[in-house]
């Protein structure tokens, strides 16, 4: 394709967003990222946000989604075992002979029981050898990558733009590499709202950087994103405490993201952190503890960010994963260490409700001490990307895979219908 | 000069129409030729959502920082002028007696909504600045920090001071950069970039007079190496070297760590032990955890103490300080209830060993962890095991190599490997790496975030107000924007130039480049007017004066996007420019790719 054909394509897409000149003057740094007709399709075909939210530190699964009727459960952590739903604070009612921690609860009342899904023994299917937080989260964020850095760039593969996608955070967010592409950190904002010539100021900064080689990319994103926020309403509906979210960057975050999926233009991919699983210590049962506190937070910031959307919930799919999950028995100091199997959770209208991911001879399992991974998280992530309309060649062993379900009565997180056929 | 604030009986936002009234009224004063330095509020002032507790992040007790945020943040939209800052306490506040004319012309705004609950409009205050260049304040003995909650300090102890105070530090370099014979060759300014100098006429002189070797040997000796800009810039920066104990004792922890980060920014502008800054700097990031900001100050000290001797020394006093050992908690005494962490032998492992998560798994973690607890002889015995290992050798010469080159360069690193290997030793490894990474130092290397700070502040700022709070909170302040850089200190700021070319970091410094020339920042003096020609002019010549002004090289196409901004051709005649267009400018050649290169502008 030549040079010219490519800036009239992409200039036609996005003019509509206001990029004008600027992405004009910086459109030799697209190569390999538009290409034209095809990218306009593979645009057309994905719908909606997916919103990623990792549980940093290894949540454990096994607070999460209770085994309450399981003796050994109940022997292997004689402190930090969540009762059973008869006990003022125990488990929450959900699937079988199994509960969800009752701090879950402002969640589950939001979300009802049509659109909340449990996946339990979620876990990395090929876990760093030490089980270590940075290696597991990069793991998790940056999948298929290989030590010279290349990997799977979900955006570039979709053929979507930078501005498409955010992630809230202090560090660069690695999740597919696709939103390491792009501008993230914080509430978006117009960077170039100081200059009296806003417009001005991107045309100029898009001719310097259009030769600029190896920060041409992140220049083009940079301009993409400024222009793509600068006109979202931020607050219109009340600020992030007056709409019931709980204070702290997850709340700030979900709430920003439910103002961004409100505004005009394609949200796609984004991405959002919480911090503080790491229980080795205190972790607590259903009363207190550390996880306590936190799942409370993490529920009343879902249930607030749900009820926010409202009908725009439903072109909203939130997957909460962690990097790994915990030990089945408690240590020394009432918490539990590094495990395997951990749980994720989607939030989605169309999901198929309940507990997905059990295997036969998970009693056994437990008898033994250990939960093992039964569903690889990027299986997960690619069912609800795959639903959501995305390519996802690199994710789970290359193709999306239906998550095994148990009480659901089928197969996988999402009817057929739901999403597009990853073949296509 | 008048600085203006306004009670306001709820949050502020810019959208806001009181904020329009108090725009207005600064345009007044300034069309009236009073120099406006800014226009905000005092209090209940704006409310930030950086915490649980929803606190009030200003207040008439607030530090200069805060209150230049919110003055920033206000008067920016209209008005380009140097804002005041200065300890928030020095003001006088008064109320404003408006003239007829003036509330006329404020009072032309249309009302604001009335807020909940009062529906009361704005009430104006002035204040009385300090002067644009405080003195260093005296050490105090006698009154308690803002923090300290019941015990008074007790005069004549080892902690005497209670505050940051407050100094001038030009950003230029100490010498002329005009080259003096001899003249550079490249080889030397492949040294100084790498280092971390800004190659002077003085330093060339001293190359040609000690070899390039010998120049890294003298680096290495640090205590004899003259510093007399940093020693004149920390008079009065009396905690540097605090016992962390007595910090905690007295509540002082908080005011030493702002000193700690304020040295470590003074010795990066004026600094002439460059290269002792840089591994100081490596290692704070590796060594980053989070934590009390007396253990902060110890982890600094014993970081500065040990950061060009033995490796195994360094890491075993690092392991020894409070801030990691709580950081890990780790048992002062263990037993068999209270094994060490798990998380922190996995660190220990990956982050300051090893470097290879691939390398142990779950029983090694386990059998090092009761290793490491069953004695202080026990502990120092497995970790001088770990730092001899290859594997230790290839991740720590690594991580050198990579501080001073930004990325993998095999012949340097495998030079780094064997150095480390035979030695151990930090300073050896630095040695080898300045010395081979001669002949392959990417002198055009992508700026780190605080060497692009460095640069722009050398570039557009007369002198540099340090002192008083560091706070990071504060996007308009020296630490602000280091934050908004992504280089934050002990924060694990990354060395790998990859990280600074992300479309994150290259917006972070746009905006922070607009904030900067925009006279926005604390304490960082601006003279907008001083960079560009007097107009009537060419437009093309006039731009030329620019980049010279900011020490940029000329760059065609750099000069075609300001032609774009302004709208014009080469050879139209600018015949006026206000201070915002030149602010725009200015802002715009510090955003440019040429400037995000190590030899672009003042380094």
């Amino acid at each position: 394709m030549s040079r010219d054909l490519s800036r009239r394509a992409f200039l036609g897409r996005t003019v509509g967003t206001g990029l004008g000149g600027a992405v004009l003057m910086a459109a030799p740094a697209l190569a390999g990222v538009h290409t034209g007709s095809e990218a306009e399709s593979q645009e057309n075909r994905i719908s909606g946000t997916v919103v990623v939210v990792t549980l940093v530190g290894g949540a454990d699964g096994l607070s999460v989604v209770v085994p309450h009727q399981s003796p050994d459960y109940y022997r292997l952590r004689p402190s930090i075992a969540i009762q059973p739903p008869e006990d003022p604070h125990g488990a929450i009612p959900f699937a079988d002979a199994w509960g969800l921690h009752p701090a879950l609860a402002p969640l589950v009342n939001e979300a009802g029981g049509s659109a909340l899904a449990v996946i339990a023994g979620m876990g990395l299917a090929n876990p760093p050898r030490s089980r270590s937080h940075r290696s597991s989260i990069r793991e998790l964020h940056q999948r298929g990558e290989d030590r010279q850095g290349r990997g799977t760039d979900l955006l570039e593969h979709n053929e979507l733009d930078a501005s498409t996608a955010w992630w809230f955070g202090p560090d660069q967010h690695g999740l597919f590499r696709g939103l390491a592409r792009g501008v993230g950190g914080q509430r978006p904002s117009d960077g170039l709202a100081r200059y009296q010539d806003a417009a001005a100021a991107r045309r100029a900064l898009g001719h310097a950087f259009e030769d600029s080689e190896s920060m041409a990319g992140g220049a083009l994103g940079a301009l993409a994103a400024s222009t793509r926020w600068a006109a979202v309403d931020w607050d219109s509906t009340g600020t992030p405490t007056d709409r019931g979210y709980p204070p702290g960057e997850l709340g700030d975050g979900l709430s920003a993201i439910a103002d961004m999926v409100r505004s005009e233009g394609a949200l796609h991919l984004v991405a959002v952190d919480q911090q503080g699983y790491d229980t080795h210590r205190n972790q607590g049962d259903g009363a207190a503890g550390v996880l306590a506190v936190r799942l409370d937070e993490l529920a009343r910031c879902l249930g607030s960010f749900w009820a926010d959307l409202g009908p725009g919930a439903e072109a909203v799919s939130v997957v909460v994963v962690s990097e790994f999950g915990r030990t089945v028995h408690e240590n020394r100091r009432g918490g539990t260490n590094h495990g395997k199997g951990g749980v994720a959770l989607v939030l989605d209208q169309a999901v198929r409700p309940g507990l997905h991911g059990m295997e036969e001879g998970l009693g056994l399992a437990l008898a033994r001490g250990s939960w093992p991974v039964t569903t690889g998280v990027h299986d997960v992530l690619a069912e609800v990307l795959w639903r959501r309309g995305w390519s996802v060649p690199e994710m789970g062993e290359h193709e999306p895979k239906a998550v095994a379900s148990s009480g659901s009565g089928g197969s996988g997180l999402f009817p057929a219908s739901e999403g597009v056929d990853p073949a296509v | 000069m008048t600085l203006l604030y306004a009670d306001l009986p709820e949050r502020v936002e810019p959208e806001r129409p009181d904020r329009r009234r108090l725009e207005a009224l600064a345009m007044l004063l300034a069309g009236a030729g009073a120099a406006v330095a800014g226009v905000g509020v005092v209090e209940p002032l704006l409310r930030s959502r950086r915490g649980p507790d929803d606190e009030w992040a200003l207040s008439r007790e607030a530090p200069a920082e805060s209150i230049t945020s919110g003055v920033e943040r206000l008067v920016a939209p209209v008005s380009d002028a140097p804002v005041l800052v200065g300890p928030a306490r020095e003001f006088q506040y008064a109320p404003v007696d408006l003239t007829d004319e003036a509330s006329a012309i404020v009072n032309s705004v249309p009302d604001p909504a009335p807020l909940p609950g009062t529906g009361a409009a704005p009430r104006l205050v002035v204040t009385q600045p300090a002067p644009m260049e405080i003195e260093p304040i005296a050490p105090v003995t006698t009154v308690p920090p803002a923090t300290s909650t019941t015990t008074a300090v007790a005069p004549a102890t080892t902690v005497p001071s209670t505050t940051v105070p407050t100094t001038t530090v030009p950003t230029t370099a100490p010498t002329t950069t005009v080259p003096p014979p001899p003249s550079p060759s490249v080889a030397m300014q492949q040294l100084a970039l790498t280092a971390g100098f800004t190659l002077t006429a003085a330093m060339s002189q001293t190359l040609a007079d000690t070899g390039l070797e010998g120049w890294v040997d003298s680096q290495l000796e640090v205590d004899s190496v003259p510093d007399p800009g940093v020693d004149d810039a920390l008079v009065g920066f009396d905690l540097l070297d605090a016992d962390p104990n007595a910090l905690t004792a007295a509540g002082l922890g908080p005011v030493a760590l702002s000193q700690v980060r304020w040295a470590t920014f003074v010795r990066m502008i004026v600094g002439e032990r460059q290269v002792h800054e840089q591994v100081s700097g490596l290692w704070r990031e590796f060594f980053a955890v989070h934590g009390d900001p007396a253990d902060l100050v110890g982890l600094e000290q014993t970081i500065r103490r040990h950061a060009l001797g033995p490796y195994v020394e360094l890491l075993t006093s690092v392991l020894a300080t409070p801030a990691i050992r709580r950081a890990y908690a780790l048992p002062d005494r263990a037993t068999a209830d209270d094994l060490i962490d798990s998380g922190f032998v996995r660190d220990l492992l990956e982050r300051f060993t090893l470097g290879d998560s691939e390398l142990f798994d779950e029983a090694e973690i386990e059998g090092l962890a009761i290793d490491l607890a069953s004695s202080t002889a026990a502990a120092r015995t497995k970790l001088a095991e770990l730092c001899s290992r290859p594997e230790t050798a290839h991740h720590i010469g690594g991580a050198v190599v990579a501080r001073f080159l930004g990325s993998p360069v095999p012949a340097v690193s495998g030079r780094a490997h064997e150095v480390f290997a035979s030695s151990g030793n930090i300073g050896a490894v630095v040695r080898a790496t300045l010395v081979e990474g001669l002949d392959h130092a990417d002198a055009d290397r992508t700026r780190s975030g605080e060497l692009w700070l460095r640069a722009a502040l050398r570039s557009v700022a007369g002198d540099v107000v340090v002192g008083g709070e560091w706070n990071a909170d504060d996007p308009g302040s020296i630490a602000g924007m280091l934050r908004a850089l992504g280089a934050e200190p002990g924060t694990g700021v990354s060395d790998d130039d990859a990280d600074w070319e992300t479309s994150t970091a290259i917006q972070a410094r746009w905006v922070v480049a607009r904030r900067l020339v925009g006279g926005s920042g604390v304490g960082a003096s601006v003279d907008l007017g001083g960079l560009v020609p007097d107009p009537p002019l060419p437009a093309a010549v006039l731009l030329d004066g620019l980049f010279d002004r900011l020490g940029s090289h000329q760059d065609d196409h750099e000069r075609e996007a300001l032609l774009i901004y302004l709208g014009v051709e080469h050879d139209d005649l600018i015949t006026t420019i206000d201070l915002g267009t030149i602010a725009d400018l200015a802002a715009l050649v510090l955003s440019f790719p040429r400037f995000q290169r190590r030899s672009g502008g003042r380094s």
